[in-house]
């Protein structure tokens, strides 16, 4: 194996392609939700306030919440990004998955309360989980955008490989 | 029949995808509220009270502890639970 193909294998492209940093993106989230959520199970536990059985509540819990990271990477690709630099495109991507997650979470608590059907709980659960996906999406768009630049990079050194959308 | 243009599919595809988001949000509206009554871990709680409280514990703590983090420095002796023990390692009793 040459050193191209090594390379090849580890391309980000690969592992980001367009279905795969929704999923990725839908990972990372229910990671962060599911993360606070067995700190706060072990709290209860150890107070005896919560059976074990509970802790499937939490991971149940935390992979739909999550689920609000699709959209937002959605609303996030809308927005083109143009600069060379990949620090400058992760900050812009912090920032614009930031801002379509405050909308998604903000969007969500206004329709839920409208329906009557929510608490503070739920207000409070979107403040959070909305913009926390958005930053997330924000990352792994970031990690899918570098990928693509180095193939079209790789392609105009004269590699000859056709960069992967 | 004509071939649709690249830009059609791909906006028909974009569409599509927007749809496919608008119902999951949609779906949100009657699931989240049901969901975090059924699983919340003890009873009359609220599961997402506890990740949000959860969340502001651990902000309140990083925000404690980053703006004391500029004033920190190495220490220039080592901590009194040390300082028996290293006097112990260098004296000649040994």
């Amino acid at each position: 194996m040459n050193a191209k193909t090594a390379d090849d294998a580890r391309a980000p492209r690969a592992l980001l392609g367009r279905g795969r940093a929704y999923f990725f993106s839908w990972l990372l989230s229910t990671f962060a939700v599911v993360a606070l959520g067995l700190f706060d199970f072990s709290k209860r536990r150890l107070a005896g306030q919560v059976e074990p059985s509970g802790l499937f509540g939490y991971l149940l819990f935390g992979a739909f919440v999550a689920l609000l990271a699709l959209p937002a990477l959605f609303l996030l690709r809308i927005v083109p990004e143009t600069s060379v630099s990949s620090a400058v495109r992760l900050v812009r991507r912090l920032f614009f998955g930031f801002l379509s997650g405050l909308l998604l979470g903000s969007l969500l608590a206004a329709l839920i309360a409208a329906a009557g059907k929510g608490d503070d709980g739920t207000l409070q659960v979107l403040g959070l989980v909305g913009p926390l996906s958005g930053l997330i999406a924000g990352f792994v768009d970031s990690i899918a955008l570098d990928g693509r630049a180095r193939d079209a990079r790789d392609a105009d050194s004269g590699g000859g490989d056709a960069p992967a959308g | 029949m004509v071939e649709p243009t690249w830009r059609v599919r791909l906006l028909r595809r974009e569409l599509l995808q927007a749809a496919g988001f608008a119902l999951l949000l949609a779906l949100f509206v009657p699931v989240l509220p049901r969901l975090q009554r059924d699983v919340a871990p003890v009873r009359g709680g609220n599961v997402a009270l506890s990740l949000a409280g959860e969340a502001r514990d651990l902000a309140h703590r990083v925000g404690a502890w980053l703006p004391s983090l500029p004033e920190w420095n190495l220490p220039t002796e080592p901590p009194e639970s040390l300082r028996s023990w290293l006097g112990a390692l260098h004296s000649d009793a040994r």
